[in-house]
């Protein structure tokens, strides 16, 4: 069919500026014929003779659309689109259009994520929102980030914000194809989150995934490839200073084995003459000892020098691509989007590949019934990390010593090749992440189906059931060369072979009455609703040792021992009944008020259910008659809030004395034991949160400037934590509901078009701050030891102080004379060039007492700013986001900076600037090697963990319209770019960890990326 | 839905609820008393004990190890291996005051029995507890968090006192053997042995009390008259003691293990390893940065006394895989060929608490301290005849006095309990730690002549430093510790 075409022009200007407007998307409605505006804002299209509509488009303007008529010029002018107030934000068990929202929350679309290369929906929200505070706290391929809504108000139960993925409640976002995501709203005030009760304390992140659209299938294609290097390495000594100080460690041993005779200037021949003489044969023990090896005269020569961190990272590649189509008829709408994601990680043998497949399904099956449902498998294949951690390689990498014999490389200690006999016992971390075989699977099934049914006048009745089920795999192969003890060792004999099964299930069913109703100037929506959720882990580990030989990972019990073999089990429900009622009145007089009942099976007999309320008004000021000659302000809006929220996040059964298998042999033969192995707690019950929220939004100059503004308090209440317990109680440690933390804060967030027109800058700037305290503790308010490690704690809980407060021996330099020691406060068995503490209280001795607070691991002020620049075709985008007033305890630092470690393996570069004597006394802040006072933890780890990040830059570039193609973008990209801080205790200064030490965290990537966004 | 679908019964576990209903589980709860001493081993025997003493020198490690405080007398309260086991020891307590509180509805015949083994167990723990730490809090009932933190520490004296009255009632109900199936439990005899060495230890450092002496006597007097091939007796061989094949064989009492992978096994062998070859085991040694010191691995413990190779042995292989002298370990435990063994902590030996060539020598070392050498003489040659070792004889310089005899007492105990964790103790009560331990450290750390002076708060270790916090200010820490 050629039906007579005719062509209609124009120009396209703005409202504000009277700008014309370039790259403008000029489309007849319902078809896929369209054109752009050239840089003088002009356009020509080829339309039908008869009707048509053209649709005009551009990114931060309003739509508009202009039927033809017979017109041959049409020349609309853009108004500038601010977050439109009609515009629909979803909120807990529905959606509210954005002017009306009474609490606090914040959000981000589908844009942001798909301009730049995310591969992880975590690492979209990084300094997007006022108050969501995101941690990457290891760089592993597909770990998850550390998301905080507004500070930390938990103590031992998890502070994790709840996530809910259309609509379904889930553990965690992995397996989350970032591009299928449509937007993202975090639900901060206890007031917005309140609808999801005993799970609403950490704040909700609300995830929509993209649904189809009616009209002509749209397929899309987006992929990006990118080169990751390591963004940082730890300062070590290379392998001349480290023979350097393992030359000096020989003298020292070498003049004390005999004081009257024995100098450090002796020869090789002397020594090895004199040991003879003071009849201590020479054996190769003593050789070493006390003489220097004759190969270090001879350099690289005679031995390979390794530099052991450029050994185990390497630029690494990792590239998605996603394929999507949508669309739909009158009846059905669909979004089906499948990805591919190959993620090498920086450092050898870390890999992730994740696949995804997500369908959206929508049909209006009659009149009044709607169907939706959404199908979501995912697979991840990873290598499980293995560097990040106590143990793990790269703390191994930093404290490998630096020389290693002669052909041996990087290879040293891994068979066939062996250590360094200067050194101690090690294997290279090469070998180690080569020849362990890791491999993690997990596979994720995300489906639900519901249907929405029209009752009457206004009442809707949803019913939903979904399911959420995970099966994890991980299998570990460590072969016998794979040992640092390989030598002598028989094939298989040292090898081990693990398989892990985990199986989780998660069932909810919900149903939710909904009714909306709008009389005159008013409005009203209200929900009733019911959910029960249940979930059960099934898991299961076997490992066996001793496998025949090292071929193979598969083992049977007949050629190989068994070290565990082991089922557990855990099953949790929780049900709910909520309600809430939304009211306007001229979208002026905004109330909201809600209730929600939750009952846990995690909690004692004595109180299995909380009652979580919240109310919230608003007040529309720009809407009354009084404002309407102020057209200065566009908008104004005030908020308050008030709600109470829960948080039950511990494990299952906290509430019970259970009792553990402790058996005994008796002749021969294994008796079953059992013993208790906790207190019972009927009365484990919610831990609440009552918050309270005041907002203020505004726009001015024409919405060129937003303005949201918040500031709250959270009392958290019967905060379930795990006490410490006298060991006199046959226990450690037992989950109460005891303690009160207060957080409060204030959140700015700016969006500012600073310029507008052909050439558009747009500022979008964030700035939270958070102070939180702890206002009750135990019975009697004890402080409470935390961030325990072996070696002790380093923090504590104390009433009247920050969470977490780094409670440490205040290490002030090394005593550099025996004048020093004699005179000054010391403990008691201080020698010269040991640290030096400060006498805290004055007493004129450093005691427990003079332990003092230094700081704690939560930051104050959190910013984040992007700068958006497009011209013509081209944007640019600028990222950076900063914390200030947190500190870090670095515990891989501690262990290759610490007194006592020897002169055998690696150390922080700063040791070549030790105290040696008086006569030396080095930087005045590293102490001697022998240091007596070695094992305190003291300041010397602690370290500031401000920071400011050059977080991304992305260049983007879209091209012309062209008739093959619907939209086409190309951008490149730089993900941590640059960091500006001063951690040197570890690789990154976000690498807090599991009770605020950085353990070895796994680096963070800078990444270059060139990725494509293709619609046909 | 119902809201009985939130009345989740663990899946796991059984609770406490519903338990200690018949005698059955009753014995399950005894059980889990003796499953509490299978940490003494590793963490009071060779951690603390056996590391504070001469028989190991740790070396300055690589990475910080608890032990090498220990060996070092570096401690602090925040030693990790001391939190460890003073709450591995209190565990022991409370599971004997479990059982002992819920034992009380019940009349069946084993009911005697079960509280003495719950009371001897707890008497054991305290002897440990009061050795290391010094005066310790008394607990002889289950607590409640709030009763927890007011629980005072108690003078050693008392300490002592509250050990005895569990010895003597666990000596007064104990059977004096069991069936097969029941070997290994504690005896009246065990108890006996047990008390015979706290009023030893009572008589020596830091109670001093000289009354303690004869009722020592006593009770090593009935437990040596005890001895007999079926009961306890010297072990012929030397070797033999320490065989899975004699387990309660020879010894007046042991903790128990068993190989299988069911975490019933020995770590010790292990431990106190460093390379075996794998004709010895098919697991090798920790190897802890430790060397033994002159006086065992040399030429001052004389090879003619058998116990020497029973002992120790040093095997390290070269690089082409032959085996060459070198590192000197404690292979005592280790059966040389041990087969069964599923993982390096499984080996199936047991570890003698009380052996009854202990009593032999604490009997001698009574009768000594009596002043009567002549007794003394028989008993340490029974000991010494029997490892290879001449007979003492009234005209031996050993024998010329009192000084002298104590100290041939004590050097025999040494060879006789090496890697037991007897050494440490034994110089404490005898009152030679600290000239012996100064000297020692002198002559093999890299300190050299610097090492420190050491002192009487060098005898106990500080009360770990979360137990201290648990209500601050209420204990105070021993003295010359942060």
């Amino acid at each position: 069919q050629s039906a007579a075409t005719r062509a209609v022009s124009g120009k396209v200007t703005t409202a504000d500026t009277k700008e014309a407007l370039p790259g403008v998307t000029v489309l007849l409605k319902g078809t896929t014929v369209g054109t752009g505006t050239g840089p003088d804002g002009t356009y020509t299209l080829q339309v039908p003779e008869q009707g048509g509509t053209l649709v005009f488009s551009f990114v931060g303007y309003a739509s508009k659309e202009v039927a033809i008529n017979g017109q041959t010029t049409i020349s609309p002018v853009l108004d500038v689109d601010a977050k439109g107030l009609d515009e629909v934000v979803v909120v807990g068990y529905g959606t509210q259009k954005a002017g009306n929202v009474t609490g606090a929350v914040t959000g981000i679309t589908a844009k942001e994520i798909e301009e730049r290369p995310v591969n992880r929906i975590e690492n979209a929200l990084v300094g997007q929102m006022p108050g969501v505070y995101v941690q990457t706290t290891t760089g592993e391929p597909g770990a998850e980030l550390q998301i905080r809504v507004r500070g930390a108000a938990s103590i031992n139960a998890s502070n994790d914000p709840l996530y809910v993925v259309d609509g379904v409640p889930v553990d965690n976002l992995r397996g989350i194809n970032p591009t299928d995501v449509a937007n993202i709203e975090v639900l901060k005030d206890a007031a917005s989150a309140a609808i999801y009760g005993s799970r609403g304390s950490n704040g909700v992140v609300l995830v929509t995934t993209k649904r189809g659209k009616k009209g002509a299938a749209k397929l899309q294609f987006s992929g990006y490839t990118g080169v990751q290097l390591a963004e940082s390495r730890l300062k070590v000594q290379s392998a001349e200073e480290w023979i350097q100080m393992r030359k000096e460690g020989i003298d020292i041993d070498w003049v004390n084995q005999n004081p009257a005779l024995n100098r450090p200037e002796d020869s090789r021949a002397t020594r090895l003459q004199r040991l003879t003489v003071n009849g201590t044969p020479p054996s190769q023990t003593n050789v070493i000892r006390y003489t220097y090896d004759p190969k270090w005269q001879y350099g690289q020569d005679s031995l390979d020098y390794v530099d052991w961190q450029k050994a185990i990272f390497r630029r690494a590649i990792m590239q998605q691509y996603t394929v999507g189509v949508s669309g739909g008829t009158d009846n059905v709408t669909y979004n089906v989007n499948g990805s591919f994601l190959n993620q090498n990680g920086i450092i050898l043998g870390s890999d992730l590949q994740r696949a995804t497949l997500r369908a959206n399904i929508d049909a209006q099956i009659r009149k009044g019934i709607k169907l939706f449902m959404t199908l979501a498998p995912s697979m991840e294949w990873s290598s499980l990390g293995r560097v990040d951690g106590t143990g793990g390689q790269a703390l191994n990498a930093a404290q490998m010593p630096p020389v290693s014999p002669k052909g041996a490389g990087i290879y040293a200690g891994a068979d066939p090749y062996f250590t360094y006999n200067y050194s101690g016992r090690y294997i290279s971390p090469v070998a180690v992440m080569e020849r362990t075989d890791a491999n993690g699977t997990r596979t994720r099934l995300n489906a639900n189906m519901g249907l929405n049914l029209d009752l009457y006048k206004g009442f809707q009745l949803q019913l939903l059931g979904a399911m959420d089920n995970g099966y994890f795999q991980d299998q570990i192969y460590t072969p016998t060369n794979a040992s640092r003890d390989w030598v002598g060792a028989a094939p298989g004999s040292l090898s081990t072979s693990r398989y892990s099964q985990t199986f989780n299930t998660r069932y909810l069913f919900q149903s939710v009455l909904n009714y909306t109703r709008s009389f005159g100037d008013h409005s009203l929506n209200a929900i009733l609703g019911y959910s029960v959720e249940r979930t059960k882990v099934d898991f299961s580990q076997q490992e066996n040792g001793q496998l025949p030989n090292d071929q193979t990972y598969l083992f049977d019990r007949a050629n190989s021992t068994v070290n565990r073999s082991y089922i557990t089990a855990g099953k949790e429900a929780l049900l709910s009944y909520f309600a809430r009622a939304q009211y306007d009145y001229k979208q002026r007089y905004l109330l909201s008020a809600s209730i929600r009942r939750d009952g846990s099976s995690k909690f004692g007999a004595n109180r299995p259910f909380g009652y979580f309320p919240a109310v919230s008004a608003g007040w529309r000021i720009s809407g009354e008659n009084f404002m309407q000659g102020v057209t200065f302000i566009s908008d104004l809006k005030a908020r308050a809030s008030w709600g109470v929220t829960g948080n039950n996040r511990i494990p299952n059964d906290s509430q019970f004395s259970l009792l553990g298998v402790s058996n005994y042999s008796l002749g021969g033969a294994s008796i079953n034991g059992y013993a208790p192995i906790g207190f019972q707690n009927r009365d484990l019950g919610w831990e609440q949160t009552a918050s309270w929220n005041y907002g203020l939004d505004f726009s001015v100059l024409n919405n060129r400037l937003q303005v949201t503004a918040d500031y709250y308090t959270k009392q958290t209440t019967d905060l379930l934590y795990q006490v410490p317990l006298s060991s006199l109680t046959g226990f450690t440690r037992t989950y109460v509901n005891i303690g009160q933390v207060y957080n409060q804060g204030v959140e700015l967030g700016l969006t500012s078009r600073n310029v507008v027109g052909a050439f558009e800058w747009t500022t979008n700037f964030n700035a939270s701050y958070n102070k939180n305290r702890v206002e009750k503790l135990d019975y009697d308010d004890t402080p409470v030891p935390t961030g325990s490690s072996p070696g002790g704690f380093v923090s504590l809980l104390q009433v009247g102080l920050p969470i977490n407060s780094y409670y440490l021996y205040d290490a002030i330099g090394v005593y550099q004379t025996q004048a020093e020691v004699d005179n000054e406060p010391k403990l008691s068995n201080t020698r010269v060039g040991d640290i030096k503490y400060r006498d805290v209280n004055g007493d004129g001795k450093i005691t427990d007492a003079d332990r003092t607070i230094m700081g704690n691991p939560t930051p104050k002020y959190i910013f984040g700013v992007t700068n958006t620049f497009r011209y013509k075709g081209f944007d640019l985008n600028v990222l950076v986001n900063a914390q200030q007033g947190a500190y870090l305890y670095s515990l891989i630092g501690r262990s290759i900076d610490r007194p006592g470690m020897g002169y055998l393996y690696n150390h922080a570069s700063n040791w070549n600037n030790r105290w040696k004597s008086e006569a030396e006394p080095g930087d005045g802040k590293t102490p001697s090697i022998t240091a007596q006072n070695s094992s305190l933890l003291d300041s010397r780890w602690l370290y500031k963990s401000d920071y400011i990040r050059l977080k991304n830059i992305t260049l983007g570039y879209t091209l012309p319209k062209a008739r093959f193609y619907n939209g086409a973008r190309l951008y490149v990209a730089l993900e941590n770019a640059y960091i500006w801080h001063n951690y040197t205790g570890g690789f990154s200064p976000e690498a807090l960890q599991l009770g605020g030490f950085d353990n070895g965290s796994y680096p963070q990537a800078r990444t270059y990326t060139l990725g494509f966004n293709l619609t046909l | 839905c119902k809201e009985d679908i939130l009345q989740i019964q663990p899946v796991a576990n059984n609770t406490v609820d519903g338990f200690y209903q018949n005698e059955i589980q009753v014995n399950q709860g005894v059980m889990a008393i003796y499953n509490g001493t299978l940490s003494l081993p590793e963490n009071s025997y060779w951690f603390l004990a056996e590391f504070r003493s001469d028989n190991v020198a740790a070396d300055i490690a690589t990475v910080q190890r608890d032990y090498s405080d220990v060996s070092n007398f570096n401690t602090t309260s925040q030693t990790q291996q001391l939190q460890a086991t003073w709450t591995d020891l209190f565990e022991i307590v409370y599971r004997s005051n479990v059982l002992q509180e819920r034992i009380q509805p019940f009349n069946f015949a084993r009911v005697p029995q079960f509280k003495g083994e719950a009371r001897f167990l707890r008497a054991l723990a305290y002897f440990d507890l009061v050795r290391f730490f010094g005066a310790v809090p008394i607990v002889n009932k289950t607590l409640t968090i709030e009763e927890s933190k007011q629980v005072p520490r108690a003078p050693v004296a008392d300490v002592y006192k509250f050990i005895v009255d569990d010895l003597l009632f666990a000596a007064d109900n104990l059977p004096a053997s069991y069936a097969a199936a029941d070997k290994g439990r504690a005896t009246k005899w065990a108890a006996k042995a047990l008390l015979g060495k706290v009023y030893l230890t009572m008589y020596g450092y830091p109670l001093r009390q000289t009354s303690a002496l004869p009722l020592a006597k006593q009770q090593l007097m009935d437990v040596y008259a005890a001895a007999s091939p079926t009961t306890f007796s010297v072990a012929a061989n030397f070797a033999d003691l320490f065989k899975s094949a004699n387990d309660n064989k020879y010894a007046v009492f042991e903790i128990q293990f068993q190989s299988g992978g069911t975490g019933l096994g020995n770590p010790i062998p292990w431990q106190q390893g460093q390379v075996f070859p794998t004709n010895w085991s098919p697991f090798t040694g920790f190897a802890a940065d430790f060397t033994l010191p002159p006086a065992l691995f040399g030429a001052n413990w004389p090879k003619a006394d058998k116990r020497k190779a029973a002992t120790l042995d040093s095997v390290v292989r070269n690089a082409s895989g032959a085996i060459v002298a070198g590192r000197p370990e404690f292979t005592k435990f280790l059966e040389k060929g041990v087969a069964g063994v599923q993982n390096r902590t499984d080996y199936p030996n047991n570890f003698p608490i009380i052996r009854f060539e202990d009593v032999v020598l604490m009997y001698a070392e009574v009768l000594t301290e009596e002043g009567n050498i002549a007794q003394a003489i028989p008993l340490v040659n029974q000991i010494r005849t029997r490892s290879g070792l001449t007979a003492f004889t009234l005209a031996s310089p050993e024998a010329a006095s009192q000084a002298n005899f104590r100290a041939a007492i004590l050097k025999e105990r040494r060879y006789e309990f090496v890697a037991e964790g007897q050494r440490w103790h034994d110089l404490v009560r005898t009152g030679n730690a600290i000239s012996v331990m100064t000297a020692f450290k002198r002559s093999t750390t890299a300190a050299g002549a610097n090492f420190r002076q050491l002192d009487d708060h060098d005898l106990i270790f500080p009360i770990p430093l979360l137990e201290l916090r648990i209500n601050p200010g209420f204990w105070q820490q021993n003295p010359g510790y942060n």
